[in-house]
């Protein structure tokens, strides 16, 4: 590139949802300027992420150097395909949830600084994504950790204190490990940019002792995208928030974790080794623990929590399996299953509003009584499964045969089997409570009234699934490119250091 | 120094986790705040303690052995990261003893296992009035 | 090809709409759309039949070689004309089957998306296509067979059939995939048998393509899900359940079989399971009384028939296929459609209420009779060729071929005799007690059963024509190679005659024994207990059950075992990282001499922590742990970070102070750690082992010289560069500045959360809440200077910080504190009027101003935060200090409303 990098749109993803949480902090007590300014902040920052998946596209690794300082000096911030991509889906997924959240609801957290919060948290989530250095992705893990906090207690109540007390602890704990994970990078390698490690251990001339804390920040990773055996948090937490605060966790949070883990694992080992078989055995553990867990429960976000365990699991197998192949079925899971989560959680937020309970034996005449509803349910439900010709098939497609090419018979046996589970758990959800009358009567169900903008939220996100489904190609171009991109670290180092790598 | 540094670090960490392991939560609190402090030191640790002055310089130079700044700068943030997030498990900590009436851990957690609740009916009267109130600061 | 479907799919979308808007007649309008797809591929007979195949294709998605490819060939077309053509009389047939029913639109839109799913299945060239359409057929069957979905009948048979041909979907999707790897093709017509059954991978491409096709097809021990899928509205019995859906098994065994079927283990399989199946549903068949699942059970009867027939690989066996597809999609869809017309009119279906039913109903009654004569496979209908031709097959195979002959034998017979029970019980013989007045139905309700049962009439005896332009290239397709076909009524006394006669008597024999034969078969009702249902559903539980517990280990709410997990995961990977960076190297690791003071501090830290950790008094704890922090602060202070060190007092204060707040208002602390003394001991195992994990990664990452030059350059530049002699500072607002940006704002959104749950502001106005914490006046004379003095050297360490210890972060500190001591002395509201500013209007400030001075580097076409300076009058100033005020206003900001909410809420 003989051009300057475009300054301003590399760090829009920050600063977009940065200023939008700025404003709805200083414009206070007007919830419709709040909402207003929310709204518009998530449409720009969409923008801006489509901008940057163009720009990635066009021109490959863009870098900028935060401060004007150079790496390793100062911090890097690099958007490739696969970071772009994420920003592109957060903004995406983050306008749905603010127009998720501006539907009637009586949850006490409507209200309540939630905008302000969800922007606080987009800036880590953005950040987690943009920035190539280690130190600083910790302080952006930091930024969407607090927000996830505020958020998931917002609205208060016993049930929903105690699940907080559960995810702050056990969230402290992650972060913490990760803080001194990435400290002892430093000490060990002497940098904290990623490119530079890269180049480090490209070159061999890592110093062996950085392993270990690398290792550590990996576990640190791991509880964050909730896998085996560390996801119990996640199962125990997200039920009790508000419903538009637990689809945005839902798509986004564990993903961030996930996504640190492609990047620090592709870039420090793309060669398939030890790390990538252990890996392998926590993604099949992960898949199966998780869906057998989903299986058991009989609350449609309980089923849906258990689920995203297990979905994650799929994301590490490509990472693990290591080949372009798998890294783009990992990258296609990546982008399907963000919006396919939430907006699963978004249907099940209205229909309990509907029925008046998210208890499935208490749900029920749902099919009979919105049938908008069901058919908005059955898109992400059957994707989910990875029922064809819908999103979820592609990805769990290119694993499969990623993990057949690869010889690796157990992790493609263990992901089709999760499979037939996650089917047999959608399938309860629509039996009871969409097929069943409901157990109080038809006249039980409450008015859709006020449900508009939820609606309007999810029909947009099963759009897009059906849209990643039919136009699977062009998707999956894309995600082979960056998973290209991903298994070369060399065009990562050139790009933020300015020098051939290895 | 170094070792000894590292071994303060690994007691106070396991001082830490056993407070993490209490069955009261005003201790639990109090885990997180040590275990901090142990990072804090294995942090700087890290840096080495190479230096005998404070990492200023001036117009005459940089000091011959002036300790490792970034180390440092990394753990100053991370102690007022820390002290915020104390203070928003404190308000957490103040909160539950309000709303369970206790602070054992376990008898406050395994309520988030409990059923969902019934949703509450939509209200009729005002729909939008109080509902749509953005939060007081 | 995608034209025909397009024109089903568009027709589905507009379904439900136009069903609403003209009534039952919206079906006239929609079977137009299968018709044209039938008028389509009938025009294509005379290509095809000539030996072409008409081939479309369409990329779909390039990175993984799926095309959304079509090809017509014998095969295709041969099932191509069963969909669209059965499809058309099913669609006016559920137009009046459905008439009242009020989702009519909505069955439409399933029928004619399953209509595409099927055709697209038949149709598709590409291996993932196929497979795509395969799903679908599926999740529409599922819709279907619930479609009476307030009954849990309904609800049931659909999930097992979901699960049942969805699991054999995947096996089939591995197949599929191994199979694509193994021929490097990914479509049919370019797979060849030299590259499929030589590979490797064959064995496990048979086991997964037949589980996928045998799931579908109902094979035993799949077949429990076919007729539980009666619970479905008749049309979809009709269509879906034995002319169509559950074929696409055997289409796909026919369309592999070119290229998959040369080895032994092909045929036997095939054989072996199709027979089992034959037996199975037609002893089932006898059992039952329902019209409906006596058809069932002889359709699964039929499928084992079909692969029977596959798995000879004979010519005959080959033709006999072909033509019992037709034959049987033609009388059984006949046959189900008349049920269904008889339920509509009589109101039942048992067997035992049904009789003499020709007086009031003489054209459905027709129409059964004539299918069933194909059904019973009797001369000169179309049934009755390819009851002949499958002996033929059968007997050329030898030994293996005479035991299934056997089979083939009995279950004709039965089904002869299932045929009869249809056609005499209910229409012949006396009328029977019916719920409601039987009449003849309606004519688009019987025009499809007899459309179809005259079909098979005509096929049957105009039967070169469907040699010449149907069967001839459908068996070319399913064939290893060319096959000489020729179809005849009569050829002769041949085995198969014989075989033909022994069966009609048989069949006879068994339905005038019919009433002994039931009730010497309910003496082995042992037998009849074990059935697929019942342990289906034991197999169902105990997933569930095993699922439960498998939940159970990690939904015990209790935040001690997350925690001890967690700990105890994380000990374990950490010592592996350790080992894998091969251990501490270099022992004892470089170090440098040891501080006194430092060495003092960390006993101090162990000293507080550990007293916290034993002691139950609410001071003493308050006490331990300022204790822990001051000796980290000291450490820190030894070890030359005196920036570190004034930030770890200062926070550590105000940490003292609000755990003070916040404690007072707590019970005192019952017991220490945890009672039961197993638990303990676990505790103490997790901690240590933590401990010593931390430990060892810290001392392993430290074991060699720090590498790089960050230290040294960061101190050559600060003052050059970053216009500081601070170090620290300077990389805080310059070098790192993009870290502090994040760090303010995790401050103030804990600050905001924080305050958020600690309660409300209109406490205030509660005339309690204004009282000072202190009420000692002669110390709060001394509270305003000092608070005044302090909050002047908060600037003063503002100001100075670039230079001197200090900075936004510490001066934020010192200036909370002072607002600190105000609230406490003279109350929040006093403290609240002297601030000015309402404190979360402070951090919005504040994070404004420091994101801000990092735009001002954007004007430049800099980077973002990059620095700009002037230096009016020799004073240097910079963004990098406006951004410091930033940090500073958020600090303070954030840390006065924590307090605020803090004590408004206290008194």
């Amino acid at each position: 590139m003989s051009t300057a990098p475009p300054h301003l749109l590399l760090v829009a993803p920050l600063l977009v949802p940065l200023a939008t949480a700025i404003l709805c902090l200083l414009a206070g007590n007007r919830p419709r300027l709040v909402q207003s300014l929310s709204v518009g902040g998530a449409a720009l920052l969409a923008a801006v992420g489509l901008a940057l998946v163009h720009l990635a596209d066009r021109d490959g690794i863009l870098v900028s150097q935060m401060s004007g300082w150079a790496a390793p000096y100062g911090i890097s911030l690099v958007v490739d395909r696969l970071s772009a991509a994420m920003v592109a889906i957060t903004g995406i997924i983050a306008g749905a949830t603010v127009i998720y959240a501006l539907a009637h609801d009586t949850d006490p957290a409507r209200g309540k600084d939630f905008h302000l919060l969800v922007h606080g948290l987009l800036v880590g989530v953005c950040g987690a994504f943009v920035t190539g250095d280690v130190f600083n992705l910790y302080v952006w893990f930091e930024v969407l950790l607090v927000g996830s906090f505020a958020l998931i207690v917002l609205g208060g109540g016993k049930r929903r204190l105690a699940g907080t007390v559960v995810y702050l602890f056990l969230n402290l704990l992650a972060t913490l490990l990760f803080l001194l994970a990435a400290g002892l990078v430093y000490g060990a390698a002497g940098t904290l940019n990623m490119a530079g490690l890269a180049q480090q251990f490209a070159a061999g001339t890592a110093p062996p002792g950085v392993q270990a804390a690398l290792v550590l920040m990996l576990v640190a990773f791991s509880i964050k995208a909730a896998l085996f055996p560390v996801f119990g948090w996640l199962p125990a937490s997200y039920h009790v928030a508000w419903t538009p605060v637990s689809a945005l966790f839902a798509g986004l949070l564990t993903k961030v974790g996930v996504y640190a883990l492609i990047r620090m694992v592709t870039l420090l080992w793309p060669e398939a080794g030890l790390i990538h078989d252990v890996l392998l055995w926590v993604a099949c553990a992960t898949m199966l623990i998780g869906v057998l867990g989903a299986a058991a429960q009989t609350e449609v976000r309980r089923i849906l929590s258990f689920h995203i365990v297990s979905q994650v699991g799929y994301m590490v197998l490509g990472l693990a399996l290591a080949t372009p192949l798998a890294l783009a079925g990992a990258v296609f899971y990546l982008i399907h299953h963000i919006v396919v989560k939430a907006n699963l959680f978004f249907i099940g937020g209205i229909a309990a509003r509907l029925t008046g309970s998210e208890r499935l034996p208490a749900m029920g005449g749902l099919y009979a009584h919105s049938p908008w509803l069901a058919l908005l349910f059955a898109i992400p439900a059957l994707s989910l499964a990875g029922i064809p010709p819908l999103s979820g098939f592609w990805a769990k497609f290119v694993l499969v045969r990623a993990s057949l090419d690869a010889g690796v018979w157990m992790a493609a046996a263990v992901a089709l089997v999760t499979g037939i589970f996650t089917l047999l758990s959608m399938s309860k959800i629509w039996n009871e409570a969409f097929l069943k009358a409901h157990p109080a009567g038809a006249a039980a169900i409450r008015s859709s009234r006020g449900q508009g903008p939820a609606m309007w939220a999810a029909a947009g996100l099963a759009a897009i699934t059906i849209m990643i489904g039919i136009g699977a190609g062009p998707v999956m171009d894309y995600a082979s490119a960056a998973a290209a991109q991903l298994s070369d670290p060399r065009q990562y180092i050139r790009a933020v250091l300015g020098v051939e790598g290895g | 120094m170094e070792i000894i540094a590292a071994i303060t670090a690994g007691i106070l960490v396991s001082i830490g986790v056993w407070l993490l392991l209490d069955r009261n939560l005003v201790r639990v609190v109090l885990g997180v705040v040590v275990i901090g402090n142990a990072i804090n030191i294995a942090v700087l640790t890290g840096g080495r303690f190479n230096g005998t002055t404070a990492p200023f310089t001036s117009a005459a130079g940089v000091p011959e052995l002036a300790s490792n700044p970034l180390p440092q700068a990394l753990v100053l943030t991370a102690i007022v990261i820390g002290f915020a997030l104390f203070v928003f498990a404190l308000a957490v900590l103040k909160r539950t003893w309000e709303l369970h009436g206790t602070t054992a851990t376990d008898r406050v957690t395994e309520v988030a296992e409990d059923d969902a609740p019934d949703l509450a009916p939509p209200a009729l009267a005002t729909p939008s009035a109080p509902a749509d109130r953005e939060g007081r600061r | 090809m995608l034209l025909t479907l397009a024109f089903i799919v568009v027709a589905m979308l507009f379904a439900p709409s136009l069903s609403r808007a003209l009534d039952a007649r919206a079906g006239w309008l929609l079977a137009l759309a299968p018709l044209a797809g039938f008028v389509w591929m009938l025009t294509q007979l005379p290509v095809v039949s000539s030996g072409g195949v008409v081939l479309e294709s369409y990329a779909w998605v390039p990175a993984l070689d799926v095309a959304l490819s079509f090809r017509l060939d014998g095969l295709s077309l041969l099932f191509g004309l069963l969909v669209t053509g059965i499809g058309t009389l099913i669609v006016l047939y559920a137009g009046s089957y459905l008439s009242d029913h009020h989702h009519l639109g909505r069955f439409y839109a399933y029928l004619l998306g399953f209509m595409a799913a099927m055709l697209g299945l038949v149709l598709a060239d590409d291996l993932i296509a196929l497979f795509v359409f395969w799903e679908l057929t599926s999740v529409m069957s599922f819709l279907l067979i619930s479609f009476q979905h307030e009954n849990a009948v309904s609800r049931r048979a659909a999930l097992q059939a979901l699960l049942i041909t969805g699991g054999g979907g995947l096996a089939l999707l591995a197949g599929l995939i191994l199979l694509g790897t193994a021929a490097d093709s990914w479509q049919f017509s370019t797979l060849t048998a030299e590259a499929v059954e030589g590979h490797v991978l064959y064995p496990a491409i048979l086991v997964l393509v037949l589980l996928g096709c045998f799931t579908k097809s109902a094979q035993v021990p799949f077949h429990l899900w076919l007729p539980n899928a009666m619970a479905a509205p008749t049309p979809v019995s009709a269509y879906l359940h034995s002319a169509t859906m559950v074929k696409a098994g055997v289409y796909l065994l026919a369309r592999l079989n070119p290229v998959m079927g040369g080895s032994a283990g092909w045929g036997t399989t095939l054989i072996v399971f199709g027979a089992a199946t034959a037996l199975v549903g037609a002893v089932l068949a006898l059992r039952q009384t329902d019209l409906k699942r006596i058809l069932a059970y002889t359709t699964v009867t039929v499928l084992g028939q079909l692969t029977m027939l596959i798995g000879t690989n004979t010519a005959y066996g080959l033709q006999a296929f072909v033509i019992y597809i037709l034959a049987h999609s033609l009388y059984k869809g006949a046959l189900f459609m008349a049920v269904g017309s008889i339920d509509h009119a009589t109101g039942t279906r048992e067997l035992t209420r049904l009789g003499g039913l020709i007086r009031f109903m003489p054209l459905t009654g027709a129409a059964v009779a004539l299918a069933a004569f194909s059904n019973a496979g009797l001369p000169p209908f179309f049934g009755f060729i390819a009851k002949e031709f499958k002996y033929a097959g059968l007997i050329e195979l030898g030994p293996l071929g005479w035991i299934t002959t056997v089979v083939m034998i009995v279950t004709n017979a039965l089904l002869l005799t299932a045929a009869g029970l249809i056609f005499i019980r209910s229409f012949l013989g006396r009328q029977g007690a019916y719920p409601r007045h039987p009449h003849e139905v309606s004519v688009f309700m019987w025009l499809g059963p007899m459309t179809l049962a005259i079909g098979g009439f005509l096929l049957g005896t105009f039967n070169n024509v469907a040699e010449v332009w149907l069967v001839n290239s459908a068996v070319q397709a399913v064939a290893r190679g060319p096959v000489d076909v020729h179809l005849y009524l009569w050829g002769g006394i041949t085995p198969a005659v014989i075989a033909s006669l022994l069966t009609i008597s048989l069949g006879i024999l068994a339905y005038v024994k019919r009433h002994a034969m039931r009730r010497w078969m309910t003496r082995w009702h042992t037998i009849w207990q074990i059935s697929g249902d019942l342990l289906w559903d034991r197999l169902l539980k105990r997933v569930f059950i095993f699922a439960g517990q498998i939940a159970d280990r990690f939904q015990h709410g209790s935040l001690r075992q997350h925690i001890a997990l967690l700990a105890l995961a994380s000990s374990v990977f950490a010592l592996l990282g350790v080992a894998l960076a091969g251990g501490i190297t270099a022992w004892p690791p470089v170090t440098s001499p040891i501080s006194w003071a430092a060495s003092a501090g960390c006993i101090l830290a162990i000293t507080g922590a550990g007293a916290a950790a034993a002691m139950r008094d609410r001071i003493a704890l308050v006490t331990a742990t300022g204790a822990c922090g001051l000796g980290v602060a000291l450490f820190f202070l030894a070890i030359n970070a005196p920036d570190v060190a004034i930030t770890q007092i200062m926070v550590e204060t105000l940490t003292v102070i609000f755990l003070a707040l916040v404690l007072r208002k707590l019970p005192p602390l019952q017991v220490v750690g945890s009672r039961n003394s197993k638990r303990r001991r676990l505790h103490m195992v997790v901690s240590v082992l933590f401990g010593l994990a931390f430990t060892a990664v810290l001392l392993t990452s430290i074991a060699g010289p720090l590498p790089g030059d960050i230290a040294a350059w960061y101190l050559a530049n600060s003052l050059p560069g970053g216009h500081g002699a601070n170090v620290v500072n300077v990389i805080l607002v310059d070098f790192r500045a993009f870290d502090t940006l994040g760090e303010i704002l995790v401050v103030a959104l804990a600050s905001i959360a924080a305050a958020n749950m600690l309660g409300g502001r209109s406490a205030r106005k509660d005339g309690n809440n204004g009282n000072p914490e202190f009420g000692s006046v002669l110390l709060r004379q001394g509270i305003k200077p000092l608070a005044g003095v302090l909050i002047l050297v908060s600037v003063a360490l503002l100001w100075r910080g670039h230079n001197l210890p200090g900075g936004g972060f510490i001066g934020g500190l010192v200036a909370a504190s002072a607002l600190v001591i105000l609230a406490l002395g003279y109350g929040v509201p006093t403290a609240r009027k002297l601030l000015r500013i309402h404190p979360p209007r402070l951090i919005g400030v504040g994070l404004a101003l420091a994101a801000g001075a990092g735009l001002i580097g954007l004007l430049g076409q800099q980077p973002f935060l990059s620095s700009a300076w002037i230096a009016p009058g020799g004073l240097a100033l910079g963004s990098p200090l406006l951004f410091d005020v930033g940090v500073f206003l958020t600090v303070l900001g954030s840390m006065v409303h924590m307090l605020f909410r803090l004590l408004e809420k206290e008194a």
